[in-house]
């Protein structure tokens, strides 16, 4: 009983994070990815990642714009420490607009700090990101703490085949001595366990960027990731 | 034939004897597929034996753990505020009950034995789940063996008679080896502390939520 209510409660969240503030039209972005994590040993595993995104509709305006946004590859070194703490050094390279004229790029730096917690049998994931953007047109520091819980939909375990959802929510301060931006990133998605070590994700993220002035940009992510893990 | 049959067992309880001399545990691996199901699914001896936990538990959960050709039932529920899983066979015949507790809770002594097999075996080690396990009781009665049945076993476990059932404590602990490497294990201590079994738990990945 309590499960059902969990899962209901759950379930309004993501519902009423979409009725908010539908004052714009949201413009819709795709990204597809591919994630690989390799344990090296008991302490040490590394992550490398490959995703692009897909511009959809054209910002705050709902017009349709299809063009691919932008493309990145990521690597992470993570260390566990006892109770399944976990410390990551990140390297991301990025490629805005790579098929326009004028096209940019990022390279940005990234130290986090990610642990997990159980609350009623259920595992929260708790993650601190700091992050130095070096862009092709400015440079911006930001930090980021997400929480996020993920259950199987049958049993405790999650086995081959079997679905699990997930939900997580962000929040993304971004700062550098010209200005700074508050955002908030609300995700829901499914996922399937296709056999030990491989899963497909399908997540909807309700992006609110600019909280902190008067005009919110609304964004919806559609996210579709392959995790390969050895 | 006899004669032989007699011949493996004794050499086999010695060489068992010798082997807990040594301590030599081997390690297995937790690695069991597990799934929800109804009520109605699961064995009919099984509920109608702890017919009287399932009237009075709460959060009921029914579960059906393992692989396609050995594999088991479980019952999880709160059952006069304990946190109990009920283990049966898929027959339906009771295998083993285990309640949740904190390590405090654990009689003193066993804690003290706890506490010195990981001191002496491990570099670090951090405790997380616990669970006392009550057996049903095998005795040797004028050389005969003497197992409880079902019934029997329940009725002491609800009465909590101590003396005519056989106690283990399983814990899962994520140790740190005096190698340095590092692991998450399921230990079965019997009720002297005594180490007995070990098992690597496979745990689920997180790089969907790290990444």
């Amino acid at each position: 009983m309590t499960t059902y209510f969990i899962r209901s409660l759950f379930l309004v969240f993501i519902f009423y994070s979409f009725l908010g503030q539908a004052q714009n039209i949201p413009s819709l972005r795709w990204e597809p990815g591919f994630s690989f994590t390799q344990k090296i040993d008991s302490r040490w595993s590394y992550n490398l990642s490959l995703s692009g995104r897909q511009r959809l509709t054209e910002f705050g305006e709902g017009e349709k714009n299809f063009r691919t946004d932008r493309w990145e590859v990521k690597s992470f070194g993570t260390y566990t420490l006892l109770g399944g703490k976990k410390l990551s050094l990140g390297y991301m390279y990025r490629t805005i607009d790579p098929f326009e004229q004028e096209s940019g790029w990022e390279h940005r730096i990234t130290q986090q700090f990610a642990f997990i917690t159980n609350f009623g049998g259920y595992r929260l994931g708790n993650k601190f990101r700091i992050e130095q953007r070096i862009r092709s047109t400015s440079y911006e520091t930001r930090l980021r703490y997400a929480i996020s819980n993920d259950f199987p939909l049958q049993g405790e375990s999650l086995d081959p085949k079997e679905f699990y959802l997930i939900g997580k929510n962000e929040l993304v301060y971004s700062f550098n001595r010209r200005e700074d931006e508050l955002e908030n990133r609300f995700s829901v998605g499914i996922g399937r366990l296709l056999k030990r070590g491989q899963k497909f994700q399908f997540v909807i993220q309700s992006r609110y960027s600019d909280l902190k002035s008067e005009t919110t940009d609304h964004l919806i992510h559609f996210e579709t990731t392959y995790y390969f893990n050895l | 034939m006899k004669i032989y049959f007699k011949y493996i067992t004794i050499l086999s309880f010695l060489f068992s004897l010798s082997s807990l001399g040594f301590s030599q545990i081997s390690i297995g691996e937790k690695y069991e597929t597990e799934e929800k199901i109804k009520e109605e699914d699961f064995p009919k001896e099984g509920l109608q034996l702890i017919k009287q936990i399932i009237k009075n538990g709460e959060r009921l959960n029914f579960y059906k753990e393992g692989d396609s050709i050995t594999y088991f039932y479980e019952v999880k529920t709160i059952y006069k505020e304990e946190k109990l899983s009920i283990k049966f066979t898929k027959e339906g015949s009771l295998i083993d009950i285990e309640i949740l507790k904190d390590f405090d809770e654990l009689p003193l002594e066993i804690q003290h034995s706890i506490k010195s097999y990981f001191q002496s075996n491990y570099k670090k080690h951090h405790l997380r789940r616990i669970q006392i396990q009550y057996n049903r009781e095998e005795e040797y009665e004028n050389g005969r063996l003497e197992i409880d049945d079902d019934k029997e076993f329940l009725e002491e476990f609800l009465e909590m008679d101590g003396d005519d059932l056989t106690i283990k404590y399983e814990l899962e602990a994520e140790v740190v080896k005096k190698d340095k490497k590092r692991g998450f294990f399921e230990f079965l201590f019997n009720d002297l502390g005594e180490i007995e079994e070990i098992k690597r738990i496979i745990k689920r990945q997180d790089d969907n939520v790290l990444y």
